[in-house]
C-alpha cells in the first residue's frame, strides 16, 4: 500500500516534470508564429537587431500594407473561394462517399479506387493541361476555376471522410424512412446528411487551410489583380518588395490571423472529426 | 440501397457530380499530360514525337537522380523521425495535463499556417544575419554560423527540420485521436494482468493504434513524395541542386529549362514511383492492424 | 551565314550604342522634335486610319510584364503616359497591367501563349522562340522597325521577319562605392587579380568587397555570363555558333575560366556570406548602406542605387561603373535587349493593340519608361545620362568591343546546369567533375531549342 502511494507520487512529480518541459518545448514551437507577430510590429531601424525587444508598437507597417495593398478585397477573395469550394465540395463528396459506402455494386467499389488513386497525381505535370482546358471552357481568370480545382483535388480526401463517418449511422434509419414513403433523394437530404454533420465538420476544419492558403493557383491562373487572394498577395508583394520586412510581416500576420483563430475555435471539433474520419477511413 | 436496379440508378446519380468535376479537372488533365511525355515539347511550339527517348534520358539525368535521392531523404527522415516524434508527442498530450488545452494547440497550430508565410518566416530565422546565428554568437559558438539555406551542407537539413516543426503535430493529433478511440475496458483488463509501462505500450497500445499508425505513415509519406512548396519559395532547389526534390525538379524541367514533354515523362515515372511506395506501405501497415 | 550574322550582329551593337550614347549631345536642342521621323509616321498612319467599325463598343487591351509594378515612380508614370496617350486616340479603349514582379512572369507566360490565354502586348525576353511558334504578330512591315537600334533587330526576330522590339538594351559591370574605394586607397581594378586584390583590402576593412543577391537566378546568370561571354567571344566572336556546329566544345577551356573565376571570387570571400539566400532589392540595401563596396548589375543601378539613398535614409555617395576584365585585363561587354514587347498574334483587336505598340515605342512615352537609369532601345528615344556612373557605362561601351550574352544560343537547361555548378562551390559544396559532361548531354538532348539567327 505505501509503495504505490510512493510511486503514484513519484508518478505525479514526474508528470508534472514533463508536464513543464512539454510547455517549453511548445513556447520553442511558437516562436516563428511569435517572431512573425513582432517582427510585423517592428520599427524598421530594428528590424536587423533580431532579438532585440521592440521598443514600442509600431503599426506602420500595417498603415502601409493596408495604403498598397487591398487587403479587404483581397480577403473577400479568399473568403469567396473557400467557401464555394466547401459548398461544393459538400454536396458532391458526401453523395458520392454516402453511396460508394452503402451501395454494394462493384461499380462504386471501382470508383472509390479511382478517386483514392487521384490522391496521388503530382499537379507539376497537369499544369499546362489545366491551362487549355480552361481555356476551352472560358474558365480562365475566374474564381469559379479555382473552385473546381480545389473541389476536383479534395473530392478523394472528402469521399474517404464521408465513406468513414457513413459506416457509423444504423441502416434501419433508411428502412423506416422508406417505409414511410421517402424518395431516396429526400432521404439523404432530411435524415442522412444531418447526420453526417460531424463529417462535415471535421472536412471543414481539416480541409480549409489548405484552400486558403494555396497560392500557386491563384498565381497561375488568376491574372486580374483584383481577383488575387490573400496569401497570394503575399508572395507578389514580397516579390516587389523584399527589403520590406516589416510590411511582408504585417501581411503575413494579416493572412494568419483568421486562421488561428478559426482554428481556436474548431480545435475540439477537429480532434473528435479526426478520431472518427481518418481512422475509419 | 441494396443492388437493386433502382438503387443503381440513383447509386449513379449520386455519385455522377463527383465523377465529373473529378475526371475533368483531376483525372484528364493528367491522362492528357500523358502523350506529352513521349514528345519532345517546349510548350510553345508543337510537340514531337520521339517515343521512349525522355524515360531513356531521365534513367540517366544526374539531376533527376539527385532529386529522387533527396526526396527518399526527406522521406525517410518523416517516416523514421517525424513519425515516432508524433506517436511521443500524441502519447504525451493525451495525459491529462492542466495545460493540455495549450499544448493541443501549440503543437498543432504550425500546420494552419501557410507555406508561405512558414517559409517568409524561417528563412528570415535561418539567414547568416538572423534570430538562429544571433543566439549561437550569445551563447558563444560563434564558430558554428552560416547561411543555414545557402549552405551547401546544411541546406537540406534545416529543410527538414522546418519539415519536423510543421508536420509534427499532425501527425500527434491523429495518435490522440487513435488513443482517445481505445476503450478504456482495454486498459482496465491489461491492469488486472498486471501489464504496465513499456509493456502495456508494446501489446496493447501500439496494436490498437495500428491503424493511425498506417494514416499517418500514409499521409507523411505522400507529403514527402510531394515535397514542393518549401523548396520551391526557400531555395529553389539550391545550392546546386542540394534541396532539389522530384516535384520541384519537374516544375523546374517545364518552366525553367522549356523541356515540357521531358517534364511530363519525369510526372509519369514519379507518380509510379509513389504509387509503388504507397501502395507497399500501406500492405505493410494495413497487416498489422487488430481488431478490438 | 550564321557566322556572318553574328558577327553582323556584334559589330552593329557597337554601332548602336555609340549613337545611344552620342544622342545625349544633341538631346537639349531636339527633345522637343525627336529625330525618328519613323514614328511620327507611324502615329500618322496609325491615325489616318479611322479607328476600327467597332467606334463605340468599349474594349480592353491587356499587357502583361515582369516589372510593372506598381507604386515605383518610374513604372508609375510610364503607366499613366500610355493609358493618357491611348485615351486620346481610342475613348472607349482602357489597359489592364497584369503584373507578375520576378522570374515567375515567364513561367505563367508560357503556359498562358500555350492555351491562348495570353495579354494583348507581351514584354518578353524571348522573342525569337515565340516567334518561331507563332505566337507573336509579325511586325516587319510596321513603320516603327525602322527606329529600332539596328543591332537588337536580329535578336528580335525569326526566320527574317521581325517579332518584336527592345525598348530598353542592357549591359552589365561593377558599381561600386567611390567614397569607400578612395577611403581605401583603391582604384577601380583593371584586370581580375587587381579586383581580387581590392577585395582583400575591403575585406580587412570589414567591407563586403562585391554584395550579391543569388537567390534571384538572373543576377548570377548575368554575373557569371559576364566571364563566360568574355572568354567565349576572345576565343571567337561567333563561338556559341560554333558550338552548335561542334567546332568549338561547350566544356572547353572557355566555361572552365568563367567557372574558375568564380571559385575564386567564392573562396577569396569576395561575396557576403548570404550570397544564396538573398535578393536583388536586399543587394540594394546592402550597396547603399555602405556595408558592400560593389555590385554586379545592369544601367538601371546608378539610378536604383539614388532613389534607395532617398527611400531608406542612406547617406548618399557618388557611385561609379567600372568594366568586368580577365586577369589581362581585356575587356568586351555583352549587349542584349531587356525589356522586348511584341504583339500577340492572336489578339482580337490587332489594329488597336499595334497603334498602342506605337504609342509605348515613341519617344516621349519610352523615355518615361527607361527613366534616367535606362538605355533605349529605339533610336528616335534620347536619354541624357545625368549620373556619374551611367556616363561611364557608356564611355565603356563606346571604347571597347561589345558581344551578345552568355548563353543567348544555349538551351535553358545548359545555362541552368552551369549555374547550378556555380551555385554549389558557392554554398561551400565540392564540384564533383561530372558536372561539365551533364551539362555537355543536357546540351545534346535540348539542342532542337536552340535558335540561331
Amino acid at each position: 500500500m505505501r509503495s504505490a502511494s510512493v510511486r503514484s507520487l513519484r508518478e505525479k512529480f514526474f508528470d508534472r516534470l514533463l508536464e513543464i518541459a512539454m510547455v517549453l518545448l511548445a513556447l520553442f514551437v511558437l516562436y516563428p508564429c511569435y517572431y512573425m507577430f513582432e517582427a510585423s510590429v517592428k520599427l524598421p531601424k530594428e528590424f536587423y537587431e533580431p532579438l532585440k525587444f521592440p521598443s514600442r508598437i509600431y503599426w506602420g507597417n500595417f498603415h502601409n500594407v493596408f495604403a498598397k495593398v487591398q487587403i479587404g478585397r483581397a480577403l473577400g477573395n479568399t473568403l469567396l473561394i473557400c467557401g464555394g469550394t466547401l459548398v461544393l465540395l459538400i454536396i458532391v463528396a458526401s453523395m458520392a462517399g454516402y453511396t460508394i459506402s452503402r451501395n454494394r455494386h462493384k461499380l462504386f467499389q471501382v470508383l472509390f479506387v479511382l478517386f483514392l488513386a487521384g490522391m496521388i497525381i503530382p499537379f507539376q505535370t497537369s499544369m499546362v493541361p489545366i491551362y487549355k482546358l480552361a481555356q476551352s471552357l472560358h474558365l480562365m481568370n475566374t474564381r469559379t476555376l479555382l473552385v473546381l480545382l480545389y473541389t476536383a483535388g479534395t473530392i478523394p480526401f472528402a469521399t474517404m471522410i464521408y465513406v468513414g463517418f457513413t459506416k457509423g449511422i444504423p441502416r434501419e434509419l433508411e428502412e423506416a424512412a422508406s417505409i414511410d414513403g421517402y424518395g431516396p433523394l429526400r432521404m439523404y437530404w432530411l435524415i442522412i446528411f444531418p447526420l453526417l454533420l460531424p463529417a462535415t465538420g471535421t472536412l471543414i476544419v481539416t480541409t480549409v487551410f489548405g484552400f486558403w492558403n494555396d497560392f500557386i493557383g491563384p498565381l497561375l491562373y488568376l491574372t486580374d489583380k483584383d481577383k488575387m487572394t490573400l496569401i497570394t498577395q503575399i508572395f507578389v508583394f514580397k516579390a516587389e518588395r523584399s527589403s520590406d520586412w516589416g510590411g511582408i510581416f504585417a501581411l503575413c500576420s494579416l493572412a494568419t490571423l483568421p486562421l488561428i483563430l478559426l482554428f481556436i475555435v474548431t480545435q475540439k471539433y477537429m480532434i473528435k472529426g479526426l478520431t472518427a474520419g481518418a481512422i475509419k477511413g | 440501397m441494396h443492388p437493386t436496379r433502382k438503387g443503381l440508378v440513383y447509386g449513379i446519380a449520386f455519385t455522377l457530380p463527383a465523377l465529373i468535376i473529378f475526371l475533368m479537372f483531376t483525372f484528364y488533365p493528367f491522362v492528357s499530360s500523358l502523350y506529352y511525355s513521349f514528345t519532345e515539347w517546349d510548350i510553345v511550339s508543337k510537340p514531337k514525337f520521339i517515343g521512349l527517348d525522355n524515360y531513356r534520358n531521365l534513367l540517366e539525368d544526374k539531376l533527376f537522380i539527385r532529386s529522387a535521392v533527396n526526396t527518399l531523404t526527406i522521406c525517410l527522415f518523416v517516416v523514421i523521425l517525424q513519425n515516432p516524434l508524433s506517436l511521443l508527442l500524441g502519447l504525451v498530450l493525451n495525459k491529462p495535463f492542466r495545460s493540455s488545452y495549450f499544448l493541443r494547440t501549440a503543437f498543432y497550430l504550425p500546420l494552419i499556417v501557410s507555406l508561405v508565410v512558414v517559409s517568409v518566416t524561417w528563412s528570415n530565422l535561418l539567414q547568416y544575419d538572423g534570430v538562429f546565428n544571433e543566439l549561437l554568437i550569445r551563447l558563444g559558438a560563434e564558430n558554428l554560423i552560416q547561411d543555414w539555406l545557402g549552405t551547401t551542407s546544411s541546406a537540406l537539413s534545416s529543410i527538414i527540420l522546418i519539415q519536423l516543426w510543421y508536420g509534427t503535430g499532425y501527425g500527434a493529433v491523429i495518435y490522440l485521436a487513435g488513443l482517445q478511440s481505445i476503450p478504456h475496458e482495454v486498459y482496465e483488463s491489461a491492469q488486472i494482468d498486471g501489464a504496465k509501462g513499456w509493456s502495456k505500450f508494446r501489446f496493447i497500445t501500439f496494436p490498437l493504434l495500428m491503424p493511425s499508425f498506417t494514416i499517418c505513415t500514409f499521409l507523411g509519406m505522400v507529403g514527402a513524395l510531394k515535397f514542393f512548396e518549401m523548396p520551391y519559395i526557400m531555395t529553389n532547389g539550391g545550392p546546386g541542386d542540394a534541396t532539389s526534390t522530384l516535384a520541384l525538379v519537374i516544375y523546374n524541367f517545364a518552366f525553367k529549362n522549356n523541356t515540357f514533354g521531358y517534364a511530363t515523362a519525369a510526372g509519369i515515372l514519379f507518380m509510379i514511383a509513389i504509387s509503388i511506395v504507397t501502395a507497399f506501405q500501406l500492405k505493410l501497415t494495413r497487416s498489422k492492424e487488430v481488431e478490438y | 551565314m550564321k557566322k556572318l550574322l553574328l558577327t553582323l550582329l556584334t559589330t552593329s551593337l557597337v554601332t548602336a550604342l555609340a549613337l545611344a550614347g552620342c544622342g545625349k549631345n544633341e538631346a537639349g536642342n531636339s527633345s522637343a522634335s525627336p529625330s525618328g521621323s519613323a514614328v511620327e509616321s507611324a502615329s500618322q498612319s496609325a491615325g489616318n486610319e479611322s479607328p476600327s467599325a467597332s467606334d463605340d463598343k468599349p474594349f480592353k487591351l491587356r499587357i502583361s510584364g515582369w516589372f510593372l509594378t506598381e507604386g515605383e515612380g518610374t513604372t508609375d508614370a510610364f503607366k499613366k503616359i500610355v493609358e493618357e496617350k491611348f485615351k486620346e486616340k481610342y475613348p472607349n479603349g482602357s489597359i489592364q497591367w497584369d503584373n507578375l514582379t520576378g522570374e515567375k512572369y515567364f513561367d505563367k507566360l508560357k503556359a498562358e501563349l500555350a492555351s491562348s490565354a495570353a495579354a494583348d502586348i507581351i514584354y518578353s525576353q524571348q522573342v525569337p522562340s515565340l516567334g518561331k511558334a507563332g505566337y507573336l504578330m509579325d511586325l516587319s512591315g510596321e513603320p516603327l522597325v525602322n527606329d529600332m537600334v539596328d543591332a537588337t533587330k536580329i535578336v528580335e526576330a525569326y526566320d527574317g521577319k521581325i517579332y518584336g522590339a527592345a525598348t530598353t538594351i542592357q549591359s552589365f559591370g561593377f558599381y561600386y562605392n567611390k567614397k569607400i574605394f578612395a577611403d581605401l586607397g583603391i582604384a577601380p581594378p583593371k584586370t581580375f587579380n587587381e579586383l581580387l586584390a581590392a577585395g582583400e583590402k575591403l575585406n580587412a576593412a570589414k567591407i563586403t568587397p562585391i554584395t550579391v543577391g543569388f537567390k534571384d537566378q538572373w543576377t548570377l546568370d548575368y554575373f557569371f555570363g559576364g566571364y563566360a561571354q568574355l572568354a567565349e567571344a576572345l576565343t571567337s566572336s561567333t563561338f556559341e555558333a560554333d558550338v552548335y556546329k561542334g567546332t568549338q566544345q561547350l566544356d572547353g577551356p572557355e566555361t572552365k575560366s568563367a567557372v574558375d573565376k568564380f571559385t575564386q571570387l567564392a573562396q577569396k570571400n569576395m561575396f557576403n556570406k548570404s550570397a544564396l539566400s538573398i535578393d536583388w532589392p536586399q543587394t540594394q540595401i546592402e550597396f547603399a548602406s555602405g556595408k558592400a563596396a560593389m555590385i554586379n548589375q545592369g544601367p538601371w543601378m546608378a539610378q536604383v542605387a539614388q532613389e534607395t539613398f532617398e527611400t531608406k535614409g542612406f547617406e548618399p555617395f557618388e557611385v561609379g561603373f567600372f568594366p568586368l576584365s580577365d586577369e589581362n585585363g581585356k575587356v568586351i561587354m555583352g549587349v542584349g535587349p531587356d525589356h522586348s514587347v511584341s504583339i500577340n498574334a492572336k489578339t482580337e483587336h490587332p489594329q488597336e493593340a499595334k497603334d498602342l505598340l506605337s504609342i509605348i515605342l515613341s519617344p516621349e512615352v519610352n523615355a518615361v519608361h527607361a527613366g534616367d537609369g535606362g538605355m533605349s532601345g529605339m533610336k528616335s528615344t534620347i536619354i541624357e545620362a545625368k549620373l556619374p556612373a551611367m556616363k561611364e557605362l557608356i564611355d565603356v561601351l563606346n571604347n571597347n568591343p561589345t558581344t551578345y550574352q552568355w548563353g543567348a544560343y544555349y538551351p535553358p537547361s545548359v545555362k541552368t546546369g552551369l549555374l547550378n555548378l556555380v551555385t554549389k562551390i558557392i554554398g561551400g559544396g565540392k564540384a564533383g567533375g561530372g558536372e561539365l559532361d551533364e551539362v555537355t548531354k543536357n546540351y545534346e538532348k535540348d539542342k532542337s531549342l536552340i535558335i540561331l539567327p
